[in-house]
């Protein structure tokens, strides 16, 4: 009869409906491949959606037995996290509890002091960290010693430092090719880089990162050819910040995907720097089999520009919207409510111009200010007050009181609808 | 925002308060010249963003299908219909209507209940077929799998004004998208504020847009954006 491994592992990701998490699956493909763990460590990924029952998700755990639970938190999920936390403690009052992710990462000891049911945090990328933690946690070491970790020492929170960025992305084996994560029907997420080059306020894209890595191009380009052959999978996304990051990548990730694309494969969503897509651009992206494509403004507001770091340029993004729009592909505008600067007379003048500018699609959102943002950081500054409960949605702002924020919300979504209402 | 040409195609409008209006002004009338060299015309005006088909009360719900029909084949996106419990074209089955292209239902009510929509339009029934048209636009959207707004439109007077909190919520209830609140303009807006605002209110804690029109700049005092509507009507008679 065999034995199991010494320590097994329950990775568990609270998603959306339909997906599964990348960076769960990162953090299992680098850990699996770790020589300290071989043989010792078994893992076991739940991905569920993030609407179920927190119990339940208790139950699904109970029933692996594991030694380790970790948890990637996010704005989103993470009340439904904390939740099924509590839970889990109570049932395996033995299990390590670790969680990562942007939600605790910025507010490591914030979230040990308030979430009793939590051992450790993982902060920043959690590759190299999570799998230290582990062998540490085999050898029965003090967890609290590990670079990049926020764990409890005899009753109190205790932070190891920074672990520095992984230099070489290609370090980390692709959770595809590993099996780490198994495509699903409907859509998968792909990232060739890390990192932002923007330093937009109330955004966490860069996750501090301060500068750009990218993952080889063959790397990407093998992932790439793994799931357009994957049955069911007709469409998946790029993650990265800004899809068209430099002309020469935009150039090579078209040429990546034409093959697919003339296939019917097809890109949703990417992120793009719509002013600098002209019809060159425009062409590249069809050619990559890009059917949308997700842009700003996010605010025209000039005073919340500056406030946020953006820029916006109306002929710049015009052009470029057109340009998509004549190749076929479509533009989802967003724009943020509660940005600090706008007042109600600008998200109003923002409402206008997308509507008028008719890309596509309008995505209305209000602010969330994400812990570890330069919004988050700078919001007594700002004028900012918001909810410090996940996902911290902004309560008011200098210039716009709660009960308009609330009505600007309610007119937002009236818009998207009635937007959305067509031929 | 979203800029819709009002076609009218016919004069009058059958959810108006006969309490308040004189026969003459709810009569309903024949479409004036409702052929389709005008609706033409009217289309270049709409310049092909979106048309909004009012006055419909007297038209036979064939010739509202084949409007609908028309304005789609020439271009126009986004096509609304008002209608109000009342007229013979709220009988055209709503399938219909939304295949033909119709994507907004706008419905005119006077009163968040049968007692006083249907007192004050003095049409038994109409109220509930107002509703019916709600329901059978739900429906018939998801049957097709087609996204359509449904937009509520309570004409408020001094008749009914007490009421616009409650009606409101009534629509909300139902799941409309947004609510036009109607004013007429000879209001006491003294009077009439206090419940224009508890409505608005009504509609924001429901999550439901509410525009107000008819009350004088500043009426509206701290709520002023809700003056504000995600649909501007320019209006074109046809």
């Amino acid at each position: 009869m065999s034995r199991g491994p010494a320590q097994k592992v329950a990775l568990v990701g609270l998603n959306s409906p339909g997906y599964r998490s990348l960076a769960l699956g990162y953090v299992r493909a680098y850990a699996q491949h770790d020589g300290r763990l071989a043989g010792k460590s078994g893992f076991m990924t739940l991905d569920l959606d993030v609407n179920v029952d927190p119990w339940w998700v208790a139950y699904r755990v109970a029933g692996l037995a594991p030694d380790v639970v970790g948890f990637s938190v996010t704005c989103w999920n993470a009340r439904s996290v904390y939740d099924a936390c509590r839970i889990v403690r109570q049932v395996l009052p033995a299990a390590y509890i670790v969680v990562g992710g942007p939600e605790v990462s910025p507010i490591a000891e914030d979230v040990l002091r308030s979430q009793p049911a939590i051992d450790a945090v993982v902060r920043g990328e959690g590759e190299e960290t999570f799998a230290e933690l582990l062998a540490t946690l085999l050898r029965d070491r003090s967890p609290w010693r590990v670079e990049g970790v926020t764990a409890r020492r005899d009753g109190e929170v205790v932070s190891a430092p920074d672990r520095p960025l992984i230099a070489d992305l290609d370090a980390i084996p692709s959770p595809y090719l590993t099996g780490a994560v198994e495509p699903v029907e409907g859509t998968a997420y792909l990232e060739t880089y890390r990192g932002c080059p923007h330093r937009c306020g109330y955004c966490f894209e860069g996750k501090g990162f301060g500068r750009i890595r990218s993952f080889s191009r063959e790397r990407v380009e093998a992932e790439a050819a793994y799931l357009a052959q994957t049955a069911g999978l007709g469409s998946f996304t790029f993650i990265d910040p800004v899809f068209n990051l430099t002309p020469e990548r935009l150039e090579w990730l078209s040429g990546v995907m034409e093959p697919y694309a003339s296939r019917g494969v097809r890109l949703h969503t990417v992120e793009v720097d719509i002013e600098r897509i002209g019809p060159m651009q425009a062409e590249l992206l069809s050619r990559a089999g890009v059917a949308s494509v997700e842009t700003g403004p996010q605010t025209i507001g000039g005073r919340a520009l500056e406030v946020c770091r953006r820029s916006f340029h109306r002929e710049r993004f015009m052009a470029g919207v057109e340009a998509l729009r004549s190749a076929g592909i479509r533009v989802e505008c967003d724009l943020i409510v509660g940005l600090p600067g706008d007042r109600p007379a600008d998200v109003v003048e923002g409402m206008r111009f997308v509507a008028e500018l008719d890309p596509g699609m309008l995505q209305m959102s209000t602010l969330h200010v994400l812990p570890g943002t330069d919004l988050w950081q700078r919001a007594e500054e700002v004028g900012l007050a918001f909810d410090p409960a996940p996902p911290h949605e902004v309560v008011s702002t200098g210039e716009i009181g709660f009960a308009d924020l609330r009505r600007l919300e309610v007119m937002g979504n009236a818009l998207m609808e009635h937007y959305q209402a067509r031929i | 925002m979203l800029r819709f040409h009002e076609v009218r195609l016919g004069a009058g409008e059958e959810a108006a308060c006969r309490r308040c209006a004189s026969a003459s002004e709810i009569e309903p009338v024949e479409p004036a010249a409702g052929s389709s060299a005008v609706l033409d015309i009217e289309l270049t005006a709409a310049n092909s963003a979106g048309a909004l088909l009012t006055g419909t009360g007297s038209l036979d719900p064939g010739s509202l299908v084949e409007y609908a029909a028309r304005l789609a084949a020439l271009g126009v996106g986004r096509i609304g219909v008002r209608i109000s419990g009342g007229n013979s074209t709220d009988s055209t089955p709503m399938r219909l209507l939304l295949e033909s292209g119709v994507r907004v239902i706008e419905v005119v009510f006077l009163g968040s209940g049968p007692e006083l929509h249907d007192a004050l339009v003095g049409t038994p029934g109409g109220f509930d077929r107002a509703v019916g048209a709600i329901h059978a636009c739900s429906e018939a959207a998801g049957e097709l799998g087609v996204k359509v707004a449904v937009r509520g439109r309570i004409r408020l007077c001094a008749h009914n004004l007490h009421d616009a909190p409650a009606a409101v919520m009534r629509l909300a209830e139902m799941g409309v998208t947004s609510i036009v609140l109607e004013c007429d303009p000879r209001l006491d807006v003294r009077r009439s504020a206090e419940w224009v605002a508890a409505a608005c209110d009504t509609g924001t804690v429901n999550r439901v847009w509410v525009a107000v029109t008819g009350m004088p700049d500043g009426a509206l005092g701290d709520k002023a954006l809700h003056a504000l509507d995600v649909i501007s009507l320019t209006e074109g008679v046809a």
